[in-house]
């Protein structure tokens, strides 16, 4: 049997930012994978340490084009503990709007991405059009679709109208419905089963090992999720569902994902239902105290860890990000072996990387 | 919610001088203080206690003389190992947990500092070609 | 002096170029409406020749010049053979006892054609496309031939016209004859490597497979290869299943024809946005598992229909 590389990257059709998974193919199965990052290193640690603590939202938020707002409110968090300081209720809630919405087009994004990679567009082009929604309701919401801008250090920047309110909640209950095409391909549809049932397994010892985290590791029986254990700003007064599953394979990583979309609509109604009164954004002082602090933030990817370090100037003294696609490369080197070459466009597709986020 | 008595009594057989302070860094993390040359066993000690230790980060700053480096762990509430390598080096965590593997490297690519056992300690980051000093290394004050 | 007309002209190549054409406009479109897109207009595919024959044709180094050039133009000239045999309205410019047998054959020269064209290219892209290519052809040949050996072993024939009229208006072929057809529709859906039997040159797998490292004016020649294969397999599958153009439709005969190709076009398109892609495997599994008892089934159940 002819033994040969393929090169999947750094330029490829099945990826959509740069990476180096170099695959030794012996006939169709994988024997060993190599991955390599660092295409996207744009030096942003460093860059933080050069930029005041303002400056340092908009630089934090554009480390990732699709987890913008975790960026953001995990760095806040960080330097509002920093600073001792608790900020308003009302601010707290639209953040925890934010991250949910963030949630669900990460996750839409996320399913359109793996469909394509299977070769079943039509799934891809529906799940990319009801995307479509929650970015209108983000544009609506805070100006950007992408990057909202909606953090600042003490609080969130602009309000939430009644009336933006109200059509948030139409456009989220015409998602809820939508759904069911998704929730019925993950149940139903046999040709979805055939590519994702059983294919790319990754068992939960794997998940401890590598610090897994995630809708990764929670596919395959894992139950960290940053919003149960360690409950942040408003999430401390709102139940999150959990949506473990124990299967492990592709399949798991869609179906739980799946669940998250469901349980996140039902979290933005419920944070909508009960928005709190108040002011949206406390004073900050430019110089802070020498001070240190570990922020962690539920992104749509997993645990998401910031450490900031203050030294009394008007700059942070270090930066330090650590992203959840990290350990999901890492473990790919092991999950790779083994598959047949049809099988690597679903398990890369479905791991949900994110490549600005790991190399920052 | 703080790491179990249990936890810090396995660790205290390991590190006996190190006092659990919740205070030095925000955010309801437990620090401890840990030599390098204790670091492996202290893991070993976590791991043994049954509970399953999740590894969040490794941060690691540049030091009055050296590098600290901080192990961001998870065990049911925020652990943070503070570690003080005065000569740049420390032993590898990456045998016992291989979370640690590339965490390692981007602490070598980012501040030069060596471990001890890394089974393959090449660049994460930084391009093959880059040939200038760790790039958050304490460096000499220049009008820039 | 008429057969050289109707050779270059009408049923020939410029009928089967702009019906190849139109068809592959008809196939996106109906994709992109089940899909709730708008889809291109109807000049697209044509844009994209015209496009691809102004670009950079490149040769990789280390392949054959003149073989990669040759290939496409081969294949061509096989595809429109076969399609001056396969009935075109009531219009058959070659006909002969057996014809079905040499269509079949020359059908089958583009896929090996493709596979060449994989592997003559030394990058793993298109190796590989091309192995898959091969791969699928095994497959996908034997359920063909079944299929369409049903409907002959009925008839008594294997002369496309004189399948075509023995059906006459009110018997065609695919009333008595359900699974033939149904089998040798997915060994024509295998064949022409649409979706989901698209594995040799699945975008997210291997890139464009065979064709990968394919630029310029060779690149638009095997569009016209794939677009020309769809007119003619098509075709051949309404003429021997469906009737073609009926006599019995009088002067309607050819409108009603041209609506039951656009309608086999419109069921193709829809089979490949109901599904994912199945892998190489799955395709195997597929074609040997199912596809073939069932056409042999049904070869037996013609044979005794057709005895009596």
């Amino acid at each position: 049997m002819p033994e040969i590389t393929l090169p999947v990257g750094p330029q490829h059709p099945l990826i959509k930012e740069p990476i180096s998974i170099l695959l030794d193919l012996q006939g169709e199965y994988v024997t060993s994978a190599r991955v390599e990052i660092g295409y996207v290193h744009r030096g942003l640690e460093q860059l933080l340490q050069r930029r005041s603590y303002t400056q340092g939202v908009a630089v934090v938020e554009r480390i990732c084009g699709i987890c913008s707002h975790a960026h953001t409110t995990a760095y806040c968090q960080a330097v509002e503990l920093l600073l001792g300081l608790e900020i308003p209720d009302r601010a707290q809630a639209i953040r925890a709007l934010l991250c949910e919405l963030e949630r669900l087009h990460s996750h839409l994004l996320w399913l359109g991405v793996l469909a394509e990679a299977i070769g079943f567009t039509t799934i891809f082009m529906y799940a990319w059009r009801e995307r479509e929604q929650i970015l209108d309701v983000m544009e609506m919401i805070s100006g950007g679709r992408i990057a909202h801008g909606a953090n600042v250090i003490g609080g969130v920047r602009e309000d939430l109208s009644p009336d933006q309110v109200e059509a948030t909640e139409d456009r989220l209950t015409k998602l809820q419905q939508q759904l069911s095409v998704f929730t019925d391909l993950v149940d139903r549809d046999k040709s979805f089963h055939q590519r994702t049932h059983g294919i790319g397994l990754l068992p939960l010892e794997l998940v401890y090992a590598y610090g897994v985290v995630g809708p990764m590791a929670r596919a395959s029986g894992a139950t960290l999720d940053v919003r149960r254990a360690a409950p942040y700003g408003a999430y401390r007064h709102l139940e999150v569902p959990a949506a473990i599953s124990s299967e492990a394979d592709v399949w798991a990583r869609a179906w739980t994902r799946v669940q998250e979309m469901s349980h996140s609509i039902a979290l933005c109604k419920e944070i909508i239902r009960h928005l709190p009164e108040g002011d949206l954004a406390l004073r900050v002082p430019r110089r802070i105290a020498p001070a240190k602090a570990v922020s962690r933030v539920e992104a749509p990817r997993g645990e998401l860890l910031y450490y900031v370090e203050s030294d009394g100037g008007e700059m942070p003294a270090r930066v330090h990000v650590r992203t959840p696609t990290l350990p999901t490369l890492l473990v790919m080197e092991k999950m790779l072996p083994g598959l047949q070459t049809g099988d690597i466009a679903a398990v890369v597709a479905g791991a949900d990387l994110c490549m600005a986020c790991a190399d920052r | 919610m703080t790491v179990t008595d249990t936890l810090l009594t396995a660790l205290a057989t390991v590190l006996p001088e190190a006092v659990p302070d919740r205070d030095s860094i925000a955010g309801g993390e437990t620090v401890l203080d840990c030599p390098p040359e204790h670091l492996l066993d202290a893991f070993r000690a976590l791991t043994e206690s049954g509970s399953t230790v999740h590894l969040s980060a490794i941060t690691a700053l540049p030091a009055d003389s050296g590098t600290l480096l901080l192990y961001h762990l998870w065990i049911d509430s925020g652990l943070t190992l503070c570690v003080h390598c005065p000569r740049n080096e420390a032993p590898s965590l990456t045998p016992l947990l291989p979370a640690a593997s590339w965490y390692e490297r981007e602490a070598h690519d980012m501040l030069g500092i060596r471990f001890i056992g890394h089974p393959n300690l090449e660049p994460l980051l930084l391009a093959a070609e880059w040939s200038g000093p760790p790039p958050l290394a304490r460096q000499e004050k220049t009008d820039a | 002096m008429h057969t050289l007309a109707q050779i270059l002209v009408f049923p020939g190549a410029v009928y089967l170029f702009g019906l190849g054409m139109f068809l592959a406009w008809v196939d996106r479109k109906v994709i992109a409406v089940f899909q709730g897109r708008v889809g291109p207009p109807f000049y697209q595919p044509l844009a994209d020749v015209i496009k691809l024959l102004a670009k950079e044709d490149i040769t990789t180094e280390g392949a054959d010049v003149r073989l990669t050039a040759a290939l496409p133009i081969v294949s061509l000239a096989c595809i429109l053979t076969a399609g001056l045999m396969v009935p075109v309205g009531n219009h058959t410019i070659v006909s002969f006892e057996g014809d079905l047998v040499v269509a079949l054959f020359l059908l089958s020269m583009p896929t090996l054609g493709l596979f060449l064209a994989g592997l003559i290219v030394p990058s793993v892209y298109n190796v590989l496309g091309g192995s898959r290519a091969l791969l699928q052809y095994l497959n996908y040949e034997v359920p063909l031939l079944l299929g369409l050996a049903a409907p002959a072993a009925f008839a008594h024939t294997w002369q496309m016209s004189t399948l075509m009229q023995l059906q006459n208006g009110y018997r065609w072929h695919v009333v008595a004859m359900p699974l033939g057809f149904l089998v040798a529709t997915l060994g024509i859906i295998g064949k022409l490597e649409r979706l989901p039997l698209d594995a040799p040159h699945a975008k997210a797998e291997i890139g464009a497979g065979p064709l990968t490292e394919y630029s310029g004016r060779k690149l638009a020649l095997w569009r016209l290869v794939t677009w020309v294969q769809t007119v003619v397999c098509i075709n051949l599958m309404v003429a021997v299943y469906t009737g073609g153009a009926d006599q019995v439709w009088a002067n309607w005969g050819f409108p009603v024809y041209a609506i039951k190709i656009a309608v086999y076009m419109a069921g193709l398109s829809l089979v490949g946005v109901l599904y994912a892609r199945l892998r190489v495997d799955q395709v195997a599994e597929l074609s040997w598992r199912t596809l073939v008892p069932l056409g042999l089934a049904q070869l037996l159940v013609a044979l005794l229909i057709g005895a009596y």
